[in-house]
């Protein structure tokens, strides 16, 4: 299989679906229990992680964007 | 030609275009065409793609959702059958809607229906649908949950419709590949427009870009998805023996599980190469289901039983026989159970139900000790406000109606997934 560009999305999905996998695992199988009023609060927690690195990306993209743009304006 | 332009403002003279440009936002610069239901790229009618080649998103995630929401409350169906109707195809003007008004309207104008309406109209629409779809056999706790996923998808489309121009792709690729097709389509236009359509800059000043839909960017085939359906099918069937052969004991709970991070691994692989996003359609249900499982306290057998039950004991012998049922609708009916003579007589009387729905009917003439929990889903006692999510347990001592000191039912329901309901008769 050929690499393609990073599929952001597939990474998110799919570390939440092994997390939600490993949590009950755990449960399941260890003394270590899972309490679903820590269910909301991971969530935001998540959430949060997740818009910082998207804010963080989209800002250094953008950042190189204008700086391309800037060289491009200023070479001829 | 002109039939296959739209003017990205949605000013079109005739209130036909109303519908377009009440979903397509006006997008600056042309970065955007309208929205239109997908010709080649489709399962069904194209609307999930469609859809997500005006947001700019992976068609295979609004696939997901509308398939996530038909399960969770059905409102995914309504939404796929709203596109279908309201959203034109690709290169056409008129939505399947508009064009059935179009045929069986009288010749008399006054019966279109004016375009301010039109959005008013739809939230009617929406509304009555929302309450029929509630109040039927899908309401509660389960349809719930749907809807509130659509409100929030609501919001999140909203907010990516608004970045106008500055959604990124799921993959790197997309907006690239969207700007080029651009490009070309602007370089075609000046050419074209030029030789074959002299006039068209005078009608339409103001057009700048023709909004032609990006063709479905091309990949190649991904086997990923299949390759991780079928090595999550194997390990659930390994375990399963596993476990039946009393080799290793496993739970459900935890076969389950396993399934699902073979499924969840497959996509963190198709982070870079293949793709198999497609199994989050899976993925998602099986994720509710483990959840659920590994939540209810005790495993679900199916040792008692399947279907409808009806207990209606009359002596005290045959009430505190346990009542279990595994799947399916249970009516204990103690209405008609003979009262002991002596008041401080106490009958322990229980029930079990793994999933479905148990309807207690209490004698109005004896106090009752009521125990009852709920794994997940909703519990209703008369006279108290009703409680609805995970692992419910309510205690309460409902006394006789009668106000005469009577003997007392020690009762004790057990729901694992359901509906508990509790009432005199």
């Amino acid at each position: 299989m050929r690499k393609h560009p990073f599929d952001f999305v597939s990474l998110v999905f799919g570390l939440v679906i092994v997390g939600i996998a490993a949590t009950v695992v755990v449960d399941r199988t260890t003394d270590v229990h899972l309490d679903l009023r820590f269910a909301v609060p991971i969530a935001f927690v998540t959430l949060g992680v997740l818009g910082l690195v998207g804010a963080v990306v989209a800002q250094r993209r953008s950042t190189r964007l204008a700086d391309q743009q800037r060289e491009a304006r200023l070479e001829p | 030609m002109t039939e296959h332009l739209d003017d990205p403002a949605g000013a079109g003279a005739d209130s036909g275009g109303a519908t377009s440009a009440q979903f397509a936002p006006p997008a600056p610069g042309g970065g955007r065409g309208p929205l239109r239901r997908s010709r080649h790229d489709r399962v069904l009618a194209g609307v999930a793609t469609g859809f997500a080649r005006w947001l700019g998103i992976d068609p295979v995630l609004v696939r997901v959702l509308l398939v996530v929401l038909a399960v969770f409350g059905g409102s995914g169906i309504l939404l796929y059958v709203i596109g279908w109707l309201f959203v034109p195809l690709e290169g056409e003007q008129r939505s399947e809607a508009e064009q059935f008004l179009d045929r069986h309207r009288s010749d008399d104008s006054s019966a279109k229906l004016p375009p301010w309406l039109i959005v008013p109209a739809a939230f009617v629409g929406v509304f009555v649908l929302v309450s029929i779809v509630s109040a039927g056999p899908w309401g509660g706790w389960w349809s719930a949950g749907g809807w509130i996923l659509l409100l929030a998808c609501g919001g999140v489309v909203l907010w990516l419709a608004n970045r106008n121009g500055l959604v990124p792709g799921s993959t790197g690729a997309e907006p690239v590949a969207r700007q080029q097709v651009d490009e070309a389509a602007q370089a075609g236009f000046a050419h074209g427009g030029a030789g074959e359509y002299p006039t068209y800059a005078g009608e339409y000043p103001t057009y700048m870009a023709p909004p032609m839909p990006p063709p479905a960017p091309v990949k190649p085939m991904s086997y990923l998805g299949a390759a991780t359906l079928s090595l999550a099918v194997i390990v659930v069937g390994v375990l399963s023996a596993l476990s039946i052969g009393d080799v290793v004991e496993i739970e459900p709970a935890v076969i389950m599980a396993a399934g699902l991070g073979v499924l969840g691994l497959g996509m963190i692989v198709g982070t870079l190469f293949g793709r198999a996003l497609w199994l989050l359609s899976l993925a998602i249900p099986l994720a509710v289901v483990t959840v659920l499982a590994a939540l209810v306290p005790t495993g679900i057998s199916l040792g008692d039983g399947v279907g409808s039950r009806t207990w209606r004991p009359a002596t005290v012998v045959t009430a505190v026989v346990p009542h279990k049922l595994s799947i399916g609708d249970a009516r204990l009916d103690l209405s008609q159970l003979q009262a002991p003579a002596d008041p401080a007589a106490v009958i322990p009387v229980s029930v079990e139900l793994g999933i479905g729905e148990l309807i207690v009917v209490l004698p109005s003439g004896m106090n009752v000790q009521l125990d009852a929990s709920v794994g997940a889903g909703e519990l209703r006692i008369a006279g108290r406000p009703e409680v609805s999510g995970l692992d419910n347990h309510v205690q309460v001592l409902l006394p006789a109606t009668t106000g005469q000191p009577a003997p007392t039912i020690e009762l004790t329901t057990v729901t694992s997934i359901g509906t508990t309901e509790v009432s005199r008769a």
